[in-house]
């Protein structure tokens, strides 16, 4: 018996052992024949292109983040069909910025000096936005701050050259929307805001429109980010019997003040609007509560031919339609790739100035280009009424766009930004 | 002052108060029979709220409300089986780092389960009314979590008090070596207090959802106002958690009206200051989690 087993075993291993054998020459073997038969390959001669995508997969903004990357991806995908840039195939390294600016420049800085990129692509939140561009201006690496919206971004002595913003500023969302809400629902306005960079350039930018109208502000209070009961700010609200409640927020916050504005009947009484809103959020705050005047950089129903093989892309790919942040990420990532492409050479050097000044098809009505002097897309601004009830006729029909204002119109002028970009 | 405002404050902050005692409840049976710190609480309010989506898909809401708490409730009896209890009469950063690592672990089961976005919810047609409350019309749903929370109390208390289990419990909060010399199952006794304990924190998540919505991080901001509630009330106390998730309410709630900027600081001055005057708490006993 014993004898028996242990023929058993040798025999097996006996079968494994020629096994691993063969299958190691066949692969030696075929491999030298292919090389020495087709020579080297063209992909394989020269080096993939690596981008670093950063963006946050987890904290408040997670699902923001995951809809910027899966927009960046279908750049990537459309570049790769048509054989890469600069004939080599585009691959990216993604990390997790967590919604927190201590580990999107810790992240940055793997990216960077670890994986080696020159380019980083990625961003929801202004305030780990803001720590990586300074992290990319110092490292000479390229930075698509994608869907940070914070007017610090590009204006002002933290606008980096290294550093491009594909999404509209605060400002420009502001004078797209706060102007359509003041002429429409009066000029007294509350004001709730999240207690950082981009809350506050939010609600200063809607602040200065309503300055600019005459209007009068009822009040103002600020929260942290996080904060999930607003009710004891929303009874002061109601007090105050503002025509307007100003929310700058954004993710889970944006979307708790919403519901609770619902659940406190205030609706009825006022008129609510922000900087933004989109269809992550209108999903969860659900179409009873969807409600007010926002901001919006993009929408599933901006009527181009672009905009529609875009949706038609990722509607492919994903199994539903992109929200704005999608469409941000997807043109982050395109435009850098084209800068590369332009400026023939990877070099970061040459790419800058490639990008800067150029115009290009943004997927809108009018086309979009890169401001030289604060490296802003100048494009189209959306302002989208948030449809509820029997209106909402699918899952994805939850925006109407009320206005659009061109970028000329409500970016910034030279006047009004002290920007100075460095020297390359 | 208007005097209205300042009265729908005090009782908008009475109502929030009253799911922080919810939470701090669980937390603080936990604490004082096991001795364990659980940081998992939070996120197991979180899984109330998904299972209530996940149930009243099919049953509606009242049928998520009497479920998905059971549900939890269950699943916090496999992780003490499985878990906790390896970890009790040792140093009680053992208890921390493990259900801190816990929570992290779920939070990730959440998310690989049900997505990062956040999911809707909302109370049922006939709360989503308001009541007039001569001071103010407040939101009927709110009022019906408050006077449920109230009942479920009153329940718990008598429960604690009046029945033979509950003198268990409280004997175990008080000395759980004790209760086993005089022959108590105290395995199925800490089992059971678990369960108990995270029953509560799957009830809050449900009670909670349509207030603020479900996502991920949702337990995050209401773990630290629990335990600070507990800090307040005394760990191990009935009366303790009432009072001081009634105090928490109430201090924030005011500090929002008369002082927004210290709104969010103010549950830590005022857990400093009973620190100060009281170490063990308001209402806390000497002998217990020392």
């Amino acid at each position: 018996m014993k004898d028996g087993k242990g023929t058993q075993v040798s025999r097996r291993n006996f079968l494994k052992l020629s096994g691993m054998t063969a299958a190691g020459a066949a692969g030696v073997l075929g491999g030298g024949l292919s090389g020495i038969l087709s020579g080297p390959r063209e992909v394989f001669a020269k080096e993939e292109l690596k981008v670093g995508i950063l963006d946050p997969y987890s904290g408040p903004y997670a699902d923001s983040g995951r809809e910027q990357t899966n927009g960046a991806l279908i750049a990537v995908d459309e570049s790769n069909k048509k054989g890469g840039v600069l004939g080599r195939l585009v691959t990216t390294v993604q990390e997790d910025d967590a919604t927190n600016p201590g580990t999107s420049v810790q992240k940055g800085k793997k990216l960077i000096d670890e994986v080696g990129v020159k380019y980083i692509v990625g961003g929801v939140s202004s305030a780990t936005g803001l720590a990586v561009s300074a992290l990319c201006q110092e490292k000479k690496v390229i930075y698509m701050s994608v869907g940070c919206h914070s007017d610090d971004i590009t204006v002002g002595d933290k606008a980096h050259r290294h550093t491009f913003r594909p999404t509209c500023s605060n400002t420009m969302l502001a004078r797209a929307t706060a102007s359509y809400i003041a002429d429409k629902f009066g000029k007294k306005w509350y004001f709730i805001t999240s207690d950082y960079s981009w809350g506050h350039t939010g609600r200063d930018a809607f602040k200065k429109v309503l300055a600019g109208k005459g209007g009068k502000v009822a009040g103002e209070d600020l929260t942290p980010l996080g904060t999930t009961d607003y009710s004891s700010f929303l009874l002061k609200v109601r007090n105050a019997r503002p025509d307007v409640l100003v929310v700058s927020l954004y993710g889970n916050d944006l979307v708790s003040c919403v519901k609770q504005f619902n659940q406190f009947g205030m609706r009825k009484e006022m008129q609510i609007g922000g900087p933004l809103n989109g269809l992550e959020m209108a999903r969860v705050i659900g179409k009873d509560s969807n409600v007010g005047y926002w901001g919006m950089p993009w929408d599933i129903t901006v009527d181009t031919k672009g905009s529609k093989d875009f949706t038609g892309k990722y509607k492919g790919k994903y199994g539903k339609v992109p929200s704005w942040r999608a469409y941000l990420g997807y043109v982050g990532m395109q435009q850098l790739l084209a800068g590369i492409e332009r400026a023939k050479s990877p070099e970061v050097k040459k790419v800058i100035p490639a990008l800067e000044g150029a115009a290009f098809d943004g997927l809108k009505a009018n086309k979009s280009y890169w401001r030289e002097w604060d490296h802003q897309c100048i494009q189209d601004t959306y302002c989208g009424r948030a449809k509820s009830g029997a209106e909402v006729k699918h899952v994805d029909d939850l925006f109407e766009i009320v206005a659009m204002r061109k970028g000329d119109d409500v970016a910034h002028t030279r006047a009004e930004n002290p920007v100075k970009l460095e020297a390359l | 002052m208007d005097l209205s405002l300042l009265l729908s404050q005090l009782f908008n902050g009475i109502a929030m108060g009253m799911l922080y005692v919810l939470m701090a409840m669980g937390l603080t049976i936990i604490m004082g029979t096991m001795g364990v710190v659980n940081f998992s609480h939070g996120v197991l309010f979180a899984f109330g709220a998904y299972f209530a989506y996940l149930i009243a898909g099919k049953t509606g809401f009242f049928g998520a409300l009497l479920l998905a708490p059971v549900v939890v409730g269950l699943i916090g009896m496999v992780l003490e089986r499985a878990l906790v209890a390896r970890v009790y009469g040792k140093d009680p950063l053992y208890g921390l780092l493990l259900t801190f690592g816990l929570a992290m672990a779920l939070e990730e089961v959440i998310r690989i389960g049900w997505g990062t976005a956040g999911l809707p919810f909302s109370a049922p047609e006939f709360l989503s009314s308001f009541i007039d409350m001569k001071i103010m019309f407040y939101p009927a749903y709110r009022l019906a979590v408050l006077g449920f929370i109230l009942l479920l109390i009153a329940a718990l208390w008598f429960f604690l008090e009046r029945t033979t289990t509950g003198k268990i419990v409280r004997a175990g909060i008080q000395d759980s070596v004790m209760v086993g010399i005089l022959g108590v199952n105290t395995k199925a006794l800490f089992t059971g207090v678990f369960g108990l304990g995270t029953f509560l924190a799957g009830l809050a998540g449900v009670l909670s959802a349509p207030m603020s919505g479900i996502m991920p991080t949702m337990g995050d901001n209401v773990i630290m106002p629990s335990f600070i509630v507990i800090i307040l009330g005394g760990v191990g106390s009935f009366w303790g958690s009432v009072t001081g998730g009634l105090m928490l309410g109430i201090i924030v709630s005011m500090c929002v009206q008369f002082v927004p900027a210290v709104a969010e600081l103010s549950m830590y001055l005022v857990m400093a200051l009973v620190l100060l005057v009281r170490p063990r708490g308001l209402f806390g006993e000497e002998g217990l989690f020392e």
